[in-house]
């Protein structure tokens, strides 16, 4: 009874602290509620898709003419393979729609009926599938953003050189490939187009590198088989050579990591800040804690000289705190539950599937069962001084003791007198204003480090470090070229304009000890970025990533053997290098190297100009000299911008930013407020003498404020320090599952001084706001009747 | 015939209190004149103190006029008040009332910067004087919890005399103060009234009352009585207690 008469009344008194606590932990469980039930969402339905379409343990997409019946007998064969399937295909390599153009991979089949056909408010599935008639298509709904097209529309396919026309009848859920990372794609014709088609190609396309006509197996792991998937295909590979006789493959693990990495990296951002916010309720319940205790120093040696141990007066602070960390984190919980549907949506588009919504209740509980076990760690901590606390040191007004701590000898005069005063309150007690610099940094921190993520979005030198590029011209290949048709575009531009970069490449599949990985096949290896090491020169030559260094155990000057189909040579690492392709699993090699696995053309060019206002003379000087029948060049400069993957990156940015900065300004309101009326509590006396000597409300609130200027500059200070030196090694690691194993961070003026400017104004403001009970301090109460 | 320098009239202070009203002052009349050292006494919760902060503007009067220098001070808003403070009051406090994370210097110097009409220098160079005059110039650069309260309250005098101020208002400058700092704080005001300082004190010390040039009782929110004396005189101190004593006896004190 005892307790509960302290409990209720400390909670009745300072109403003010349990109420800040449970607006913090409200916030910091509503969005960890969000953030785990959005993953769970995403996984929980990915999941089921996989089950519900029987999808394999991994794909493969393999020429008509290489799965022949010595393959068939071995995977028939094979133990550790429970079944497999073959689907008769198409390849397609470019399609268009409504302006736009797709160089990836379609793969077309007949329908298959256990994929989910998508509503028309794109909401959630169908129950029925209806057939497909000759025109008619389904395509995957990851691909419908991408190429910016409803249902109705026409999209023309291109294979072997002929164009096809479809109207898309719906949207499916193909979970394998559906996502928008994966650029190939598993479409739906009706069986009399995909005869057709394939009729066209066994008859007319056979050409060495002709994959029209192909066949897309599906394979099944043994149960009793215990390999990963990744192993699973390896095997599967080195025992038959499936993998490296096909054009790629794909396995359910590398599905479910493309189909999910934006989902997994935002939430990963966003987990990541929200722990940071709680870092800032425990910083802030800490201060709380510790100035409450220099505040009622009498009253707490008063309850010891009334029989209450220490233990027991902990206790209560302990219930106290954990009962607002319960109620915010419950009311949280409950108010994320219709926001999951809402946020689970932004994902659909870059998944390729509608998530149901699945609440992450165990893991929500988990999460904050840990953090209330921190908490009270972080109260037992900041409450040892009670055990110092002796009755009569107490009532004697021990307090003073702890009152100001030093000081900082700044001389005061006329000029600046108010915000001379408040740097001298502030460094009389730092202490009192530790917590809050603490959060301004880490809010400056977060800030910058999204900001950050937008520059890099932006600036084309980020994208070349981190292995993506931008063109100026691109050139818009109908049928690959040679890499002496390269050398004669580039002559041809180069009178043109001063050449930055040369950017001419093919992508393909090829295996690094029995290891399928994708190869980035480079005209002009030397134009490329490379962060270790040195690029390839020689046909003997490659670089790879730091993710495939690491999966394969790998340096540079390693020799590894590379193979496809039935050609293998050694090469030597000479480098390491960025790259994005297959989120960072990827390796490259000169022309000249590839040729050796008997590739020999290009499939993709473009140019980055040292003036690109020159891109329209090149594209044009490129087309009269070699007509528009193989390749038209275009001026792309700021095309970028219109690209669907581009808005998409930018749209979550500007998103996780939103949340950033207003959980930020939420935070710092609060924290403001609590800091600010412990200050004012200690500092009623001072306020008075102030008054008495003549300042006026107006320069006490501006001294206020001041001091979490003052704050607010030295969090920043600390916070922009940190932001700098540590955003790309943070980001790096953060970004890793994406192939950004070394982040580059180029940070315009603006990004940094943005969160400085809203943290400062937004203490110098909050502060000046929650100061206005100064108005209510009169000078009676310095009178000692 | 002395002149005026503040004038009460109809002066009421009251308190809301559990649901009513306590009326602390009612309707005082007073004048304060130029030049005295004048002393208001009255048994505890007799209003002294509430008075000296209606009279001085640090509190609200609930009804009637203060006037000073033509101005009256309960129509005054809080920026005319916190001028008022800083040019033409001085305000000494009985538990000092230093900001504990100034110097004596920068306690004494911080109001006197408020008062555009002086440069820094010049703050600097009276708060100086002061400090020398209080016999503080050794320990200016502590901190109040540095020195003692002898010593706080004469750094609290100077400070309520940086902007030489046409009147001081002290509330029981002594009445946290030891025998030994009374004097000191007692002799040094005296010796401000003999150089012109007009002062207004409250207290309820018989040895501060002897300062006085004029004394005033106070009972249940009126004045009720008044003496006038002849400038202190430390030879004649007892002599002057007797007849404070027997004043203050037939106030029924």
């Amino acid at each position: 009874m005892d307790l509960y008469t302290l409990i209720r009344e400390n909670i009745r008194c300072k109403k003010g602290t349990f109420i800040s606590i449970l607006i913090l932990m409200f916030i910091s469980a509503m969005s960890l509620t969000l953030i785990l039930s959005v993953d769970k969402s995403c996984n929980d339905t990915l999941d089921e898709l996989y089950e519900q379409a029987d999808s394999p343990d991994f794909i493969s997409f393999i020429r008509e003419d290489r799965f022949d019946d010595t393959l068939k007998s071995k995977l028939d064969s094979h133990k550790i393979i429970e079944r497999y399937t073959v689907t008769d295909a198409i390849a397609t390599d470019m399609v268009m729609s409504n302006g736009m153009t797709n160089g990836n991979t379609w793969y077309l089949s007949a329908l298959k009926k256990d994929v989910r056909l998508v509503n028309d408010d794109g909401t959630g599935y169908e129950d029925d599938l209806p057939e497909l008639n000759k025109g008619e298509m389904y395509i995957s709904f990851g691909a419908k953003s991408k190429m910016d097209c409803k249902k109705g529309d026409k999209l023309t396919m291109r294979a072997c050189g002929q164009d096809y026309q479809f109207t898309v009848k719906g949207f499916v859920a193909e979970p394998m490939m559906g996502s928008m990372n994966i650029g190939w794609k598993w479409n739906f014709i009706s069986d009399e187009d995909l005869a057709a088609m394939r009729k066209e190609a066994l008859d007319n396309c056979s050409d060495e590198n002709g994959y029209w006509a192909c066949k897309i197996v599906q394979v099944y792991r043994a149960d009793d088989c215990d390999l990963s998937d990744g192993r699973f295909r390896r095997q599967i590979n080195l025992d038959t050579g499936l993998v490296s006789k096909s054009w790629g493959s794909i396995t359910k693990d590398m599905s479910t990591h493309y189909t999910n990495i934006y989902c997994e990296i935002i939430m990963g951002i966003m987990f990541a800040f929200i722990m940071i916010l709680v870092g800032v309720v425990m910083i802030v319940m800490w201060h709380s804690i510790s100035s409450g205790i220099e505040m009622d120093y009498t009253d707490l040696g008063i309850l010891k000289a009334q029989g209450f141990s220490s233990r027991r007066i902990r206790a209560v602070f302990v219930i106290q705190y954990l009962f607002a960390e319960l109620i915010g984190s419950v009311l949280g919980f409950i108010a994320a539950i219709p926001l999951i549907g809402v946020l689970t949506g932004v994902f659909d588009n870059m998944s390729g599937f509608i998530a149901q919504t699945h609440i992450a209740a165990a893991k929500t509980a988990f999460v904050m069962l840990m953090i209330f076990i921190v908490s009270t760690l972080f109260i037992l901590l900041a409450t040892r001084k009670i055990g110092r606390i002796t009755p009569m040191r107490a009532i004697q007004g021990g307090k003073s003791e702890i009152y100001f701590d030093s000081r900082l000898k700044a001389p005061i005069g006329q000029k600046c007198l108010s915000a001379l005063l408040a740097l001298r309150q502030f460094t009389s007690s730092k202490r009192r204003y530790a917590a809050s610099i603490v959060i301004a940094s880490l809010l400056i921190f977060f800030m910058l480090m999204i900001n950050g993520i937008g520059d890099s979005l932006k600036s084309k030198k980020a994208a070349e470090m981190m292995g993506g590029y931008y063109y100026d011209v691109e050139l818009y290949i109908n049928s690959k070229v040679s890499k002496e048709t390269c050398d004669e575009i580039v002559k041809v531009a180069e009178k043109h304009a001063d050449i930055r970069a040369r950017y001419f490449q093919s992508q393909q599949y090829l295996s690094i000890n029995g290891e399928e990985i994708i190869c980035q096949i480079r005209a002009y290896p030397e134009d490329h970025y490379v962060s270790e090491g040195r690029a390839c020169k020689y046909d003997n030559e490659i670089l790879i990533t730091d993710l495939v260094a690491d999966e394969l155990d790998l340096k540079i000057g390693d020799t590894v053997t590379v193979t496809k189909n039935e050609n293998s040579a050694k090469y030597i690492i000479t480098g390491f290098y960025p790259s994005m392709a297959d989120t960072g699993k990827a390796f490259c090699m000169s022309f000249e190297g590839a040729e050796k696995m008997g590739i020999k053309k290009i499939g993709s060019g473009g140019f980055n100009l040292n003036d690109p206002s020159k891109a329209s003379e090149v594209a044009k000087a490129i087309n009269d000299t070699f007509g528009t029948e193989a390749f038209e060049a275009k001026d792309v400069t700021g095309n970028y911008e219109d690209d669907e993957e581009y808005q998409l990156f930018n749209t979550a940015v500007i998103a996780m930013k939103t949340v950033i900065y207003s959980f930020s300004v939420v935070f710092a309101l609060i924290v403001i407020s609590m800091v600010c009326s412990k200050a004012f509590t200690q500092e009623k006396t001072d306020i008075g003498i102030y008054k008495s000597q003549g300042f006026t409300s107006k320069n006490l609130r501006l001294q206020f404020a001041v001091r979490f200027l003052i704050v607010a500059i030295i969090g920043s200070a600390i916070g922009t320090t940190v932001g700098l030196l540590f955003t790309e090694s943070i980001l790096s690691v953060l970004l890793k599952t994406m192939g950004v194993s070394s982040f580059y961070c180029e940070f315009s003026a603006l990004s940094v001084m943005i969160p400085i400017g809203v943290v400062c104004l937004c203490f110098f403001l909050f502060a000046y706001f929650v100061s206005r009970k100064i108005k209510k301090v009169g000078i009676r109460q310095l009178v000692t009747e | 015939m002395k002149n005026t320098i503040l004038e009460a009239r109809a002066l009421s202070k009251s308190f809301a209190h559990n649901g009513g009203q306590v009326h602390i002052l009612t309707g005082v009349d007073l004048d304060i004149y130029e030049g005295d050292f004048t002393v208001i006494m009255g048994a505890s919760g007799s209003g002294k103190s509430t008075m000296l902060y209606a009279l001085s503007g640090m509190d609200k009067a609930t009804a009637g006029r203060v006037m000073y220098k033509g101005k009256d001070i309960v129509a005054m808003n809080e920026s005319q008040l916190a001028t008022l403070r800083h040019s033409d009051f001085g305000f000494v406090f009985q538990q000092m009332h230093l900001v504990s994370n100034l110097t004596l210097f920068e306690n004494i110097a911080v109001p006197g910067y408020l008062n555009k009409e002086k440069t820094t220098a010049e703050v600097r160079q009276r708060a100086d004087e002061l400090i020398k005059k209080m016999n503080i110039d050794s320990i200016k650069t502590h901190l109040p919890s540095q020195v003692s309260g002898g010593e706080q309250q004469r750094c609290a005098v100077a400070r309520a005399l940086i902007n030489e101020p046409g009147l001081l208002f002290a509330d029981e400058p002594t009445g946290a103060l030891n025998r030994r700092n009374t004097t000191e704080v007692l002799d040094l005001l005296t010796e401000l009234n003999r150089d012109g300082q007009s002062i207004l004190m409250v207290t309820h010390d018989i040895r501060a009352a002897l300062r006085a040039s004029r004394l005033l009782y106070l009972s249940d929110g009126k004045v009720i009585g008044e003496m006038t004396l002849p400038p202190y005189d430390k030879e004649s101190e007892k002599s002057r207690e007797a007849q404070v004593n027997a004043w203050l006896s037939s106030m029924e004190w």
